[in-house]
């Protein structure tokens, strides 16, 4: 059973956001309200994150990373799940059950690294977008949690695909929307428990990190520093 | 499983009330319109066909995923040596412009100040009658031609019916056209690319080279390439935008002073003698007189006190640059932004040529050169410059000529200008929306969508020869609108009958300059593998089959592939021979260097979001969304300030203020940005389209003073002070903000 996990190398980032736009339309996450916007409930399941400005002006330089679900090996938002909406798969991808989901919040609330987002209401939304909806990917109702999937659809598509060819899938055949569009090719992605796989190659960097490590969660989403000087 | 007679009335009163609830609940709970077109139709067959992008010089190839026909998602195609699989967010988004609700679906006229729709033909005839009448009456001075394309051959077509019909004032509002002004003026013709194959020294004046520049996704890996090689970039810019990596050495430089930095970098060269002497022998007219100026007036020390550089960071950088044995001194549109912009322009390419250009190149035998001597000529015939003039004068316009290009939303005084625009008795546009300057026109001939037409993008600046195919994804256009290409072919054979034209259609025009990859036999389809360099050897001895077949199965095999490049192609220096006889005009550069800032004003200095070339990204819902996701500051304008700055003026960080310029009050959301320039304000450009897209916001530019880059009549983004109302001074860190930022960084 393949281990998935990504990872984002942040010399290559150049910040443009493709992934963040791809994230969007290929899961139709909504787009909010200008009201509820300003109430900070715009939603993105991949965000660029500034997290910090190192140096002094004028050596100052800005650090941002693409963020979305760690995807942990340790979740701690399915350990506080009453409705067992939020699970890990065997595939390592922590996947959300929308209907099942009562939205409690619980989940959010317990995620370190908030990035699940809120339902709060369902907005009418821009026709131009309505129209270009993926259908391979549900809309979910208000009232529900909803956080990055990895494109777990694409996987289905690729299992089935390779099913009906009578092969295993192949590591191209399953790459998420955000990876996929990447200009710089900084995200990588695959089976990390695959020793030939390109992501596990690139995961062997002396830059690798992950997000809040001490905290035990077990990020599937690495991250390669940018270099200084 | 036994049922008696009480469970099964139950269950059939159950069934019968769930009968009941569902037949209800299906008129309430409707499916919605966005499934309407996916799931009431067909059977989801998926498919995939390949088109180029065109909102932007890049000319990257993309695969659109149709499902029952329908374009759904755009993505990048993997094979193009452009883009390499890559896409941007606005292509990503682009796909909607099918669907947009405000595009007009057929030709409209203005009838009592509303549009009517009306038919092709009457569109047409009333075009072509105005503009008949215009040639008898031998008026053709006073029609300008506005056209924004970053498709070559489209503005190739521009040209050839404006020299057809002699409508000689044609601004091709695109962006290499609009870089390459000042390389026109001063060598008459522009470098083909950047070579960054061998340049190894980069000093980037203001360009956001991976975010928008003449082809940000092939820099954005081609960067990554030079970095990796240990090659160093310097980039001279006001703001740390993305394209500026931890590696880089950045010099916060107000943009209208780049050019006595540029100066500042040439004395070094010229005092350490370590210039081309070859190159400025042979090709550069006048130079004793230029190293002249340069010595007397740009010594280190001096240009130090002009803009606050430090004397040892000019040194630096120009020891850099003259060590470097091909260092490229890069510019684009953003310079111009500026009411020195051209005059910077020149600096920096008389930098260039210090050292023979040798950081750029051209190819040898590109199949897709114009003449470029000629290009030259119509550049110099009409800029916004002129058209801004003649707009002000008693001559006046008999006809405006608009295709693309929004340039009242590109203009710091647009009520101005939209008062000069309804003097002129006729305005066309073949906009595919009403926006802000074709609602000032009187007849609208919509064009199709990028997704409903044919095109060839020939110039992409890749340092190869490459041509990507934009085709229909759709059977057919969705509405009443006409490819302009075939509108203009058209309306030339109706004005000028007698005229040789060799194509009835965009379509053959298209096919003409494909033949000349044909018959070149040079290059490979995008979905071939590329050739060893045996088999190149081979070839070029004549050792070769043909295996193309007729024109007629290239064109299929060029539309399946997406489109065609010569991994092989011959690169050739740039060599022009320079010229700035009068072109340097040191007054320009003397009133910069003062630039007086009183106590209590900031610097407004507007900036480009990712992509954002000429703000029509407010017409993709995603992307406005997305515009001020950072700052959390959705739907809203928002201006970024130094801490320090802000604290001297008791300003809190994410408060709302109340700006004032000299053209009014508008409000912003304030945020802290450690990185930007002390006395500035940094502020987004795109936001506050009145007409298309989401209103929401300000566009700063309208609040700017009215000046103007005089050669290319281009808006300056920069020179606008703002005082912020209800700020308390705290006089001190006020002092001399004019070059405050400048002092702070000698200090560090």
């Amino acid at each position: 059973m393949p281990k998935y996990g990504m990872v984002i190398d942040l010399n290559k980032c150049n910040q443009c956001e493709a992934c963040v736009t791809a994230c969007k339309l290929e899961n139709n996450v909504q787009i909010v309200s200008k009201e509820n916007a300003e109430m900070d409930r715009a939603m993105f399941w991949m965000k660029m994150l500034t997290t910090n400005y190192s140096g002094n002006y004028p050596d100052i330089r800005s650090e941002s990373l693409p963020m979305s679900c760690m995807q942990c090996d340790e979740p701690s938002c399915i350990k506080v799940c009453p409705v067992r909406a939020t699970y890990k798969r065997d595939d390592g991808i922590v996947a959300q059950i929308y209907p099942q989901c009562i939205g409690c919040r619980y989940c959010m609330a317990n995620c370190p690294y908030t990035t699940k987002v809120f339902n709060w209401f369902k907005d009418e939304q821009p026709v131009e977008n309505e129209k270009t909806y993926n259908p391979d990917v549900s809309v979910r109702p208000k009232g529900v949690v909803e956080k990055c999937t990895f494109c777990i659809h694409r996987l289905q598509k690729a299992n089935e695909q390779a099913k009906a060819e009578h092969r295993k899938i192949r590591e191209e055949d399953y790459v998420p929307a955000c990876a996929e569009v990447c200009a710089a090719h900084a995200i990588y992605f695959g089976d990390l428990d695959d020793p030939n796989s390109q992501v596990s190659k690139v995961m062997r960097d002396y830059r690798k990190f992950t997000l809040q490590e001490e905290l035990g969660t077990k990020p599937k989403v690495y991250y390669l520093s940018a270099m200084t000087e | 499983m036994d049922i008696n007679r009480r469970d099964f009335v139950k269950l059939l009163g159950g069934s019968l009330f769930g009968l009941a609830v569902g037949s209800a609940a299906g008129s309430v709970l409707k499916l919605p319109n966005s499934a309407g077109p996916i799931l009431y139709s067909g059977p989801r067959i998926e498919s995939w066909k390949l088109t180029a992008c065109t909102k932007c010089p890049g000319g990257c190839s993309l695969r659109i995923r149709l499902i029952d026909g329908l374009p759904m998602q755009a993505f990048g195609n993997p094979l193009s040596p452009i883009n390499g699989g890559g896409i941007c967010p606005l292509g990503l988004a682009s796909v909607a412009d099918l669907y947009h609700p405000s595009r007009l679906n057929g030709p409209v006229k203005k009838v009592n100040g509303k549009f009517k729709s009306i038919s092709y033909d009457e569109a047409f005839g009333i075009l072509s009658n105005n503009l008949k009448n215009i040639i008898s009456d031998k008026k053709q001075d006073e029609v300008f031609i506005v056209a924004q394309t970053e498709s070559k051959l489209r503005s190739d077509l521009f040209k050839t019916f404006s020299e057809t019909t002699g409508f000689n004032n044609l601004i091709v509002d695109s962006f290499k056209e609009t870089s390459a002004l000042p390389f026109m003026k001063a060598a008459g013709e522009a470098p083909g690319f950047i070579d960054l194959d061998k340049c190894d020294y980069l000093l980037n004046f203001g360009s956001q080279m991976t975010e928008i520049s003449q082809n940000p996704l092939y820099f954005t890996r081609k960067i990554n390439e030079y970095r990796a090689k240990g090659f160093r970039i310097t980039a001279v810019q006001p703001r740390l935008t993305p394209s500026i990596s931890k590696l880089d050495d950045w010099i916060p430089l107000q943009p209208s002073q780049s050019g006595i930095f540029a100066l500042g970098i040439a004395y070094i060269l010229l005092k350490d003698e370590q210039y081309d002497k070859n190159f400025v022998e042979k090709n550069f007219a006048g130079f004793d007189e230029f190293k002249k100026f340069v010595l007397d007036n740009f010594v280190p020390d001096k240009v130090e006190k002009m803009i606050g550089i430090p004397s040892d960071k000019i040194l630096e950088t120009g020891r850099n640059f003259e060590k470097a044995s091909a260092p490229a001194a890069y510019f684009d549109e953003s310079v111009l932004y500026n009411s020195n912009g051209t005059q910077s322009a020149y600096a920096i390419i008389a930098l260039n040529a210090l050292k023979g250009f040798n950081g750029y190149g051209k190819i040898k035998a590109n199949p897709f050169t114009a003449d470029s001597k000629k290009e030259g000529k119509q550049i110099e015939a009409a800029t916004f410059a002129k058209l801004n003039e003649q707009l002000s004068s008693s001559k006046g316009i008999q006809a405006l000529i608009i295709s693309g290009s929004n340039f009242v939303f590109n203009n710091s005084n647009p009520d101005a200008l939209k008062k000069q625009l309804d003097a002129i008795p006729f305005i066309v546009s073949f906009s595919s929306f009403v926006d802000e300057t074709s609602e000032t026109a009187h007849l609208i001939i919509p064009d199709h969508c990028f997704l409903e037409r044919l095109d060839l993008l020939t110039d992409v600046s890749i340092g190869a020869a490459a041509a990507t195919v934009v085709q229909p994804v759709v059977d057919k256009p969705f509405f009443k609108t006409a490819d302009t290409g075939d509108v203009i072919i058209s309306l030339m054979k109706e004005l000028k009958p007698d005229a040789k034209i060799s194509y009835g259609n965009y379509s053959d025009y298209v096919k003409l300059t494909a033949r000349k990859i044909y018959t070149g036999k040079e290059g490979i389809l995008m979905n071939q593998s590329k050739p060893t360099v045996i088999e190149k050897g081979l070839k070029k001895i004549g050792w070769s089959t043909d295996q193309t077949g007729s024109f007629d199965d290239y064109w299929d095999s060029l539309m399946d592939a997406g489109g065609w490049w010569d991994p092989y192609s011959e690169k050739e220096p740039f060599n022009p021979k320079v010229e700035f006889k009068n072109l340097f005009d040191d007054k320009s550069f003397s009133t910069v260097s003062s630039l007086p800032q009183p106590k209590n004003k900031l610097r407004l200095n507007i900036f480009r979001k990712n992509l954002d070339y000429k703000g029509n990204m407010s017409i993709y819902p995603v992307l406005v969304e997305q515009f001020g996701n950072n700052w959390k500051a959705y739907y809203k304008l928002w201006v970024e300030i130094n801490p320090e700055t802000a604290r001297s003026l008791s300003l809190t960080d994410r408060s709302k203020i109340i700006l004032k310029t000299n053209k009014g009050k508008f409000s912003a959301f304030l945020v802290y940005n450690p990185a930007v320039m002390p006395g500035s304000l940094d502020v987004p450009f795109g936001l506050g389209h009145t007409v298309l897209g989401d209103t929401c916001g300000v566009n700063p530019l309208f609040y700017s003073e009215n000046k103007f880059d005089p050669a290319s009549g281009m808006p300056s983004y920069s020179e606008t002070l703002v005082e912020i109302e209800g700020s308390q001074l705290r006089g001190a860190m006020m002092s001399g903000f004019g070059i405050s930022g400048q002092k702070q960084y000698a200090e560090n």
